[in-house]
């Protein structure tokens, strides 16, 4: 117990120390105070799962913002990923203009996309929202959304590929 | 402490001094490289700590709610990888990583200018110093256009304007410039100390840069300046004394510690460019380098590719005395670099240290470029890097999705050495 407040309490301190800076260099990069925040929130998720490996790094602020860039890469890797497959679906690039419909975009694309997936994949790729808003809307945790957001993405992907 | 804990130090202190857009530019410029050294990434978060205070967010209660938002919303359900696929490296992606919004063209400018100063602290070293004795030129020159009617021609049409710490000298003149802008032709010595091998030859627009590693391993640079070109900053140093190059009169400043760069500055009233010398070379070299220049035609930039697939476009490039880096994108977000580094240098080593871990576990297939015996290797998700050296040891390095054909066509468009 005392090993795990003494992790814990380490963690928060580090937390707060380096939050200012972590989030201007994530705001920099990724345009968006919600998402830099995310962003955040994701690196120091890594590193309590990686425990051993952060106490083990030679210095711990540059291992966090290390993971923190490639966190941040990884979220704009997904976001170009997801949108590539949604506007894959749409030749006439209604999405790309900002249709909303969903009455509509069950018409355009007919049985080829679910609107729950396409919606999910929709807020994260084009309306750039984070995990924690999307779940907050789903009523879910950020890591079921997560889960959500992967499987929405296999299942479009291979009805994709079905219709090739 | 030791000396590169010094130099750690110096240059986390020298962050302090710089300016916030500048700041930012590095943040921006280190998300879009590969990976990042440790002391890359120390000098990062230092920038990012010190745009945080200038911003007031130290203490503003937002870590303090982020925090409990981690606790409650976050922490809990983490699963253990990241929420956005796995961390995996920069290079296995096929996807570019581009930061948003986009960056500004003068941000874009500034991270250029901040990846060459980066990458060749030596060479810019140099150009400081030449600043510096630029603008001593001005300063003495001050009084050389009092007492001295010809000299009036090397700076006339030339103006200074003070920016920060630094000052930029633009060419303002209404008069036409006659034969400038001859893109054919390029100036060079016909004449250089023993041990000194052309590098690099870096035209930017405003300035033509050639580039010579010398003897004891520093640098030569000459620089010569049409007077069309926009404008180029110096920084100051140094006194100065008349001398004549080519019957122009120059100014020649010669360090007050011996070893350190000496400079020679000149208006070519032939060629109707501002040309400078800045090397650490006694002042009877670089006289005599002066008086041996000639221009000529049809020369090439050597140790840089020469032909490029046609998918690519530039996205960034940085070069110097021992190190020309170039990187380029496709519309599929495919990344092709090119390094090359001189025999000796520490740009060398530090390639050769990511070449080795690049190549870690595969296999090279042996092939040649140019006669020379070159190894390809290939990751497992295509990426293939094309490594070589020239008979003085400089090492050539490309990296990218390419054919093999389309890497040994790009390796064998670079002229090796000099």
């Amino acid at each position: 117990m005392e090993d795990r407040n003494t992790w814990e309490a380490a963690v928060e301190q580090l937390y707060k120390e380096l939050y200012p800076a972590l989030h201007i260099y994530a705001l920099r990069v990724l345009g968006e105070s919600a998402l830099a925040e995310e962003a955040i929130q994701d690196a120091f998720c890594i590193a309590c799962a990686k425990r051993e490996q952060f106490l083990a790094s030679s210095d711990p602020r540059r291992w966090i913002m290390c993971t923190l860039k490639h966190v941040c890469q990884n979220m704009l890797r997904t976001q170009a990923r997801l949108k590539k497959l949604l506007l894959s679906l749409d030749p006439g690039r209604c999405l790309a203009a900002g249709t909303t419909d969903l009455v509509s975009v069950d018409v355009l694309f007919g049985d080829l996309s679910d609107s729950e997936d396409f919606r999910l994949l929709k807020r994260i790729a084009l309306d750039r929202c984070t995990m924690l808003e999307v779940a907050e809307e789903l009523g879910i945790s950020v890591e079921s959304c997560k889960k959500r957001v992967q499987r929405a993405r296999k299942r479009l992907q291979e009805k994709i590929e079905a219709c090739i | 402490m030791t000396q590169s804990e010094k130099v750690r130090q110096k240059r986390l202190k020298a962050l302090e001094r710089t300016s916030s857009a500048d700041l930012e530019a590095l943040l921006l410029l280190d998300f879009q490289s590969q990976e990042t050294g440790e002391t890359e990434m120390d000098e990062i978060l230092r920038a990012a700590e010190i745009l945080a205070a200038r911003q007031h967010r130290q203490g503003d209660g937002g870590a303090d709610r982020a925090w409990a938002e981690f606790l409650e919303k976050y922490r809990p359900f983490a699963g253990g990888s990241s929420l956005y696929e796995s961390a995996e490296a920069p290079s296995a992606s096929a996807v570019a990583v581009q930061p948003r919004p986009a960056p500004s063209p003068s941000l874009r400018r500034r991270m250029r200018r901040l990846a060459r100063q980066a990458s060749h602290p030596i060479w810019y070293r140099l150009l400081r110093t030449a600043a510096c004795l630029a603008l001593c030129l001005l300063l003495s020159g001050g009084l050389l256009l009092t007492f001295s009617p010809e000299a009036r021609a090397v700076f006339s049409g030339w103006v200074r304007e003070i920016c920060g710490d630094h000052l930029e000298y633009r060419y303002a003149s209404s008069d036409e410039a006659a034969g400038t802008d001859n893109q054919a032709v390029i100036y060079r010595p016909a004449w250089v100390p023993e041990g000194c091998r052309l590098t690099n030859i870096s035209d930017q627009g405003a300035s033509v840069s050639l580039l010579y590693e010398t003897a004891n391993g520093y640098g030569l640079v000459f620089q010569y300046f049409p007077t069309s070109s926009g404008a180029f900053s110096i920084y100051m140093e140094g006194p100065s004394e008349t001398v004549t190059v080519r019957g122009n009169p120059a100014d020649l400043y010669l360090s007050l510690v011996e070893g350190n760069t000496n400079g020679l500055v000149w208006g070519d009233t032939e060629a109707e460019l501002l040309m400078s010398i800045f090397a650490d070379l006694p002042r009877e070299d670089l006289l005599r380098i002066a008086e041996s220049i000639r221009p000529v035609s049809g020369e090439q930039p050597p140790n840089r590719p020469l032909w490029f697939p046609d998918s690519y476009t530039l996205l960034n490039s940085g070069d110097g005395i021992s190190r020309i880096g170039i990187l380029c994108t496709n519309d599929d977000g495919g990344r092709l670099c090119y390094t090359y580094a001189t025999a000796g240098s520490a740009d060398r080593e530090k390639s050769w240290a990511e070449i080795t871990e690049a190549a870690a576990g595969l296999v090279a297939e042996e092939v040649l470029i140019n006669g020379l015996p070159a190894q390809l290797y290939r990751q497992p998700d295509g990426t293939g890097h094309l490594v070589w050296t020239n008979p003085f040891g400089d090492l050539y390095w490309i990296s990218g999705p390419l054919t093999a054909q389309e890497f040994i066509q790009m390796a064998e468009s670079v002229i090796m050495g000099s």
